[in-house]
């Protein structure tokens, strides 16, 4: 029964390395969704930037 | 779980990873179950025998994991397409946690077993080659300033490096070892009661579908990280 430790440590170990790899592909999800969330509103931004005579256009013509 | 298939944006691909991830966590947990309470208690080694469900399947999603990098790197050479090169990292992540995992367990067992932590036995040594070239792949790419050329380099070292998967299962043959011999897939059929067998077989399909659950999100979080660098160098080339 002296061996019963070897076997705990054995199992606890392979299911903590195996609970901090999905937590950090977790961490990765997030930090990643937001970095794409957040370049996609620069490029839009930078789109509506470069293309001011759409802007325009869509502006009513007042005179 | 359900963040990270939350935040995974085709519907169908989040649906179909929930089911992965559902089916995956009862899987393991029957698994366990029948580790220790329906796998009989070997008459030689005692209770740390049952370290042998853990050790067998993580050897195998190794060799599993190797294996892909070796279809994917060739496919890559050949189609010079990302998605073979992110298949490839993918897997090369998950092969190197589960070599870690097959070392650690082998090791855990080995103590009480041989009276060591290690020794330098054929199979512990060829699985420790292995290793390092896991750990040589993510140099590689990391070190190569080109992402290119790192991928086409570490796509030659993932075809080079699988010839240590064969010399890894044959060790035991070639050479005098340690190690047991194999007692699952054998010419005369498995060496072990039916009780140990069915354990077995369980817990090596909760790994496999483990694996794939694990393998498939971190494709998708190579994929999102891929486009954000392909945004970042077009907003940086625009202005």
């Amino acid at each position: 029964m002296e061996n019963v430790w070897y076997l705990f440590a054995g199992f606890f170990l392979t299911w903590l390395i195996l609970g901090i790899y999905l937590f950090s592909l977790r961490r990765q999800i997030e930090v990643l969704g937001s970095e794409l969330a957040s370049l996609r509103g620069e490029a839009r931004t930078s789109e509506r930037q470069r293309s001011p005579e759409s802007a325009t256009a869509s502006e009513p013509n007042v005179s | 779980m359900a963040t990270v298939t939350n935040t995974i944006r085709r519907p169908a691909t989040a649906a179909w990873l929930s089911v992965l991830a559902a089916l995956s966590f009862l899987l393991v947990a029957l698994s366990v179950v029948l580790i220790f309470l329906y796998a009989p208690r070997d008459v030689a080694q005692g209770e740390v025998q049952r370290l042998f469900y853990l050790h067998l399947p993580t050897a195998w999603l190794s060799y599993l994991s190797f294996f892909i990098i070796f279809v994917s790197s060739i496919l890559y050479l050949v189609r010079r397409h990302a998605r073979w090169d992110r298949l490839a990292r993918s897997a090369a992540e998950l092969g190197f946690i589960f070599t870690t995992l097959v070392l650690l367990t082998g090791s855990i067992w080995g103590r009480p077993i041989w009276g060591t932590w290690w020794t330098w036995d054929a199979r512990l040594t060829t699985t420790l080659v292995l290793w390092f070239i896991y750990l040589g792949y993510f140099l590689l790419r990391a070190y190569v300033a080109d992402p290119e050329r790192g991928a086409r380099y570490a796509a030659v070292l993932g075809i080079v490096g699988f010839v240590d998967i064969p010399i890894i299962h044959m060790s035991v043959r070639w050479w005098r070892t340690l190690h047991p011999q194999p007692i699952v897939v054998r010419s005369e059929g498995p060496a072990m009661p039916p009780e140990m067998l069915v354990t077995v077989i369980v817990t090596l399909v909760a790994f496999c579908i483990l694996h794939v659950f694990l393998l498939a999100v971190k494709y998708r979080i190579e994929t999102t990280r891929d486009e954000v660098i392909e945004l970042r160098g077009a907003l940086e080339q625009h202005g």
